[in-house]
């Protein structure tokens, strides 16, 4: 396989076809980041650089600019190439500040614990 | 390296990947390796509302350690040289 | 280059390393190895919640415990500079490179921003990992977008 051509790279499922792109990459802790990516290795180890997270919450987004990220392979759910002639979001989406974003991002926390501890009470009620 | 030859008979198929945080991810199987990793093209989410970030992605790269399951295509699988191989696989050979 | 040799090149840098568990930990990278243990020192590590902080002159963290690593963008450019001198020993970088190399084929092709990216660590099997590939711009110049958030 050493005398293999370049066309190789693009049909084999090294991320070398990914080399120099702008990619989303998902975590899984359930982030997006936005980055080119400039290197990997057999572990799926990613380097991004300019890197930013898109935070999304509802309708609201907002893309946080981070820098120069080394990822640890282990933690990468997906990485997906961005088609460049496309919309990356709907066009009902709109895009917010740092500031106003974490505060959505508060709200909903909240709503989920409130949700978990309200179950919690309720639990004797044997529900579902 | 059962499972690997056997996705490697899928490449140019049409795949649902459902992945272990629950996104559902249909396209063409392009090309496996020895970890089960796996590329897409083509791929369009199931969920696409629940999953705006993802509409402009064409092309993708799943981690294998990331997969819960690979829906088949209906004719995905030949059941007689599945058997064979995991035989001969069990077998050691 | 790999990942964790850019990682090697970033010694003696300030960085930030998120672990799987959400801690985070600042301070200036002493060491690390081929299964990326660091070593900080001066570290500041804060919960999870970003509400609690802790300074520590040293610590030494396990590579599988890392979710991932935020360094400096120079660290980048550092990497380049390092790959270019090793390659084209008293050559300066960018003269004398124009003639001759162009549009050759061949899977040698240049190293698009020095960015090497061998699998030279053995384990190969899979076959066609991280060849030379094409594109990548040239020299200098890139994009925008480098200031800190």
């Amino acid at each position: 396989m050493s005398g293999a051509g370049l066309e190789d790279v693009f049909l084999s499922t090294s991320l070398a076809s990914y080399l120099d792109k702008k990619l989303l990459v998902l975590l899984r802790d359930g982030r997006k980041l936005l980055g080119i990516l400039r290197s990997f290795d057999q572990f799926a180890n990613a380097v991004l650089e300019g890197a930013c997270e898109r935070v999304i919450v509802g309708d609201l987004y907002c893309d946080i600019l981070l820098g120069l990220y080394v990822i640890r392979g282990e933690n990468v759910v997906l990485i997906g190439e961005l088609d460049l002639e496309k919309e990356e979001l709907p066009a009902r989406m709109i895009s917010v500040s740092a500031a106003e974003i974490k505060r959505a991002q508060k709200a909903e926390r909240d709503a989920t614990d409130l949700k978990g501890s309200m179950r919690k009470r309720m639990e004797f009620l044997d529900l579902d | 390296m059962l499972f690997f030859s056997y996705f490697k008979e899928l490449v140019g198929k049409e795949v649902t990947v459902e992945l272990k945080n629950d996104l559902a991810i249909r396209g063409t199987l392009h090309s496996v390796d020895q970890y089960l990793n796996i590329k897409l093209e083509n791929t369009r989410v199931v969920d696409q509302d629940k999953y705006p970030h993802m509409l402009s992605v064409r092309n993708c790269f799943i981690r294998g350690s990331v997969v819960r399951y690979v829906q088949l295509p209906p004719d995905g699988v030949d059941i007689d040289i599945l058997h064979d191989a995991t035989r001969r696989e069990a077998r050691g050979a | 280059m790999l990942p964790l040799s850019l990682l090697k090149t970033a010694q003696g840098h300030p960085m930030l390393v998120e672990l799987k568990n959400g801690e985070t930990y600042n301070g200036h990278l002493v060491n690390c190895d081929t299964w990326m243990n660091i070593h900080l020192r001066e570290v500041i590590c804060t919960s999870k919640d970003g509400d609690r902080f802790w300074r520590m002159p040293e610590c030494y963290i396990r590579g599988n415990t890392i979710k991932y690593l935020r360094v400096p963008d120079e660290v980048i450019d550092k990497v380049q500079e390092e790959t270019t001198k090793t390659r084209s020993d008293r050559k300066p970088p960018g003269v004398g490179r124009g003639r001759g190399r162009g549009r050759e084929e061949g899977p040698s092709g240049r190293p698009a921003k020095g960015i090497g990216r061998g699998q030279d660590d053995g384990n190969n099997k899979g076959g066609g990992r991280g060849r030379g590939v094409p594109g990548g711009k040239g020299g200098g110049g890139r994009g925008g977008g480098r200031g800190r958030g």
